[in-house]
């Protein structure tokens, strides 16, 4: 417990370099699940009707869920050098799969009685996929970028290794001096960022959707 | 009017067909009851139709216009379509999804609301309906919301896939009495689909019994439950086809002149003949006066029942 007292004073006698970490930290997640969103989702509406295209991206992204997030950061050195922009695009590696999956899979899974009917009374292909398809894929929409935002804030803890910052930066020089508050400053942050975001998520998810399930 | 000439459709080559070099005409402003055992391709029929579905051989007409050759979705629009499953939008309020082909066609916000007021009514259910989303709405609701939408923009044909399949007896009788006195207001070219007989006498000014792909009668509600063409539609329509024949005429039609004599029991002019020979067992009583506004209008015998 004092160790948690200890990291919490230390924080509290250096706010300069504490909110530089963290704001590192919530760009970096921020950027790259706005990066992320603005690929996935497209890329969900373009693949819905290409059948080869579709299956080629998701086997694709796939590929890349399988890969550690260390490693996604470590092949990103050699071709993007160090520091924030390369850690933004292996973050939004890790962010892209959850988006593009569960927006895909939601457009593709919509209610077909849903699209007969829209269909029967004269909606054309576009109407369908702008009127009935998105919005009722847009809880499964959400539910991708809620589990991409609390995966790329505890991804970004690895930044440190390619010159990233954030808040791993206190993990990395904790495990350095061996001091074990220090690193707590770090860890503790980003637990408590990465429940406050999925708590927030999901509210808002709830707000969003609730009447319509009858809620 | 609708004409299907030798329509057939396959599933996939060599697979058996659904619908089965079906011809069949529906006049203006009629109803057309197709009815059958489950599979034998009535929703099928009606996808063709409307062009979800395209037939594999045999051509469709609507209103003098060879289907295949219509922009498919301008031509929808001025089709009322009511599914099997009902399919509302469940994203949309109640107001949304009864307002959906109005707004396709621009129709002004206040004029649909106008008609989504008008038509929650018409269909049963209360105006403060609309602003609810379809999960907060039972399974009968929501086929009636169905309904409505079809309705909605006033079209010329409509095709129904058992409108009324989910609602209580009570409510699915009164609502089919509404329907048939809309369908008597504005003329409307209507092809709907039900698995009971007696929906099919009550609403159908024809009826299609349709067996594997192909249709055994197409004939007037009278005559299908007089003159069976089979054994297959004589079993279908039931062994109490009689009785729901007598369902078919109105005691005002039947009737001779009022006589003298008071009879046990009374009917109105508009009561069917089923209900009429009813209330003659219920009274024990060979003749009914047939009653209007307090006034006997005439006398209905029982020998006149059984002649018709
Ligand atoms: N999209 C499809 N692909 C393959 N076969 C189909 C398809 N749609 C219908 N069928 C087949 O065609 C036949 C007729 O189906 P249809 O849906 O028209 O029956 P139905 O008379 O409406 O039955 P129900 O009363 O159960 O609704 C069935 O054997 C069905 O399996
Ligand atoms: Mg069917």
């Amino acid at each position: 417990m004092s160790l948690v007292l200890d990291a919490l004073t230390w924080i509290w006698n250096n706010p300069a370099p504490f909110n530089r970490a963290l704001i590192q930290h919530l760009v970096m997640s921020g950027a790259s699940l706005l990066i992320a969103l603005a690929v996935g989702l497209p890329l969900a509406v373009l693949i819905i009707s290409r059948q080869t295209l579709a299956t080629v991206s998701i086997n694709v992204v796939n590929a890349l869920r399988t890969l550690p997030s260390l490693v996604i950061l470590a092949i990103m050195m050699p071709f993007m050098g160090i520091g924030l922009a390369p850690s933004i695009v292996a973050l939004t590696i890790l962010a892209l799969p959850p988006i593009l999956i569960n927006a895909y899979v939601g457009l593709r899974d919509v209610d077909p009685d849903a699209v007969e009917a829209a269909t029967g009374m004269g909606m054309s292909r576009s109407q369908i996929l702008w009127k009935i398809r998105v919005p009722l894929a847009a809880p499964a929409m959400f539910a991708g970028l809620r589990t991409a935002a609390v995966q790329v804030l505890a991804g970004a803890t690895l930044a440190p290794f390619i010159g990233g910052g954030g808040l791993g930066d206190f993990i990395v020089a904790g495990l350095g001096i061996m001091d074990m508050s220090r690193l707590l400053v770090g860890a503790l942050t980003i637990a408590v960022l990465a429940l406050l975001a999925e708590f927030i998520l999901a509210l808002t998810e709830k707000l969003l959707f609730a009447e319509r399930t009858g809620a | 009017m609708i004409t299907m000439n030798h329509v057939s459709k396959r599933f996939g080559d060599g697979s058996a067909a659904a619908v089965d070099d079906l011809s069949m005409v529906v006049p203006d402003g009629e109803t057309v009851a197709l009815v059958g055992p489950s599979g034998c391709g009535k929703t099928t029929t009606m996808r063709m139709i409307n062009r979800l579905i395209e037939p594999t051989e045999g051509r469709i007409m609507v209103a003098g216009e060879d289907v295949r050759k219509v922009d498919p979705v301008q031509f929808r629009r001025r089709i009322g379509y009511v599914i099997q499953q009902v399919g509302l939008f469940s994203h949309m309020t109640i107001a949304q999804n009864i307002g959906a082909v109005p707004k396709l066609l621009g129709w002004d916000a206040s004029k649909i609301k106008r008609r989504n007021e008008e038509l929650i009514e018409l269909v049963g259910l209360d105006t403060s309906m609309l602003s609810r989303y379809p999960r907060q709405l039972s399974g009968g609701q929501r086929q009636r919301v169905g309904v409505a939408r079809a309705l909605a923009a006033d079209p010329p044909v409509l095709l129904m896939d058992e409108p009324f399949g989910a609602i209580d007896p009570i409510a699915r009788t009164r609502l089919q009495n509404e329907f048939r006195a809309i369908l008597r207001r504005v003329k409307k070219t209507v092809v709907m689909v039900t698995h009971d007989i007696d929906e099919a006498v009550r609403l159908g000014d024809r009826i299609a019994i349709m067996r594997a792909g192909k249709i055994v009668q197409y004939d007037t509600p009278d005559t299908i439950l007089s003159r069976p063409v089979d054994g297959f539609v004589e079993n279908f329509v039931g062994a109490d086809r009689a009785l729901k024949r007598l369902s078919l005429f109105e005691a005002r039609n039947v009737m001779s002149a009022p006589d003298e004599a008071v009879a046990k029991a009374q009917v109105s002019g508009d009561t069917d003949l089923r209900d009429a020979l009813a209330a003659m067992i219920a009274a024990d009583a060979d003749r009914v006066d047939v009653v209007d506004e307090g006034t006997k209008v005439g006398t209905l015998t029982r020998e006149a029942v059984f002649a018709v």
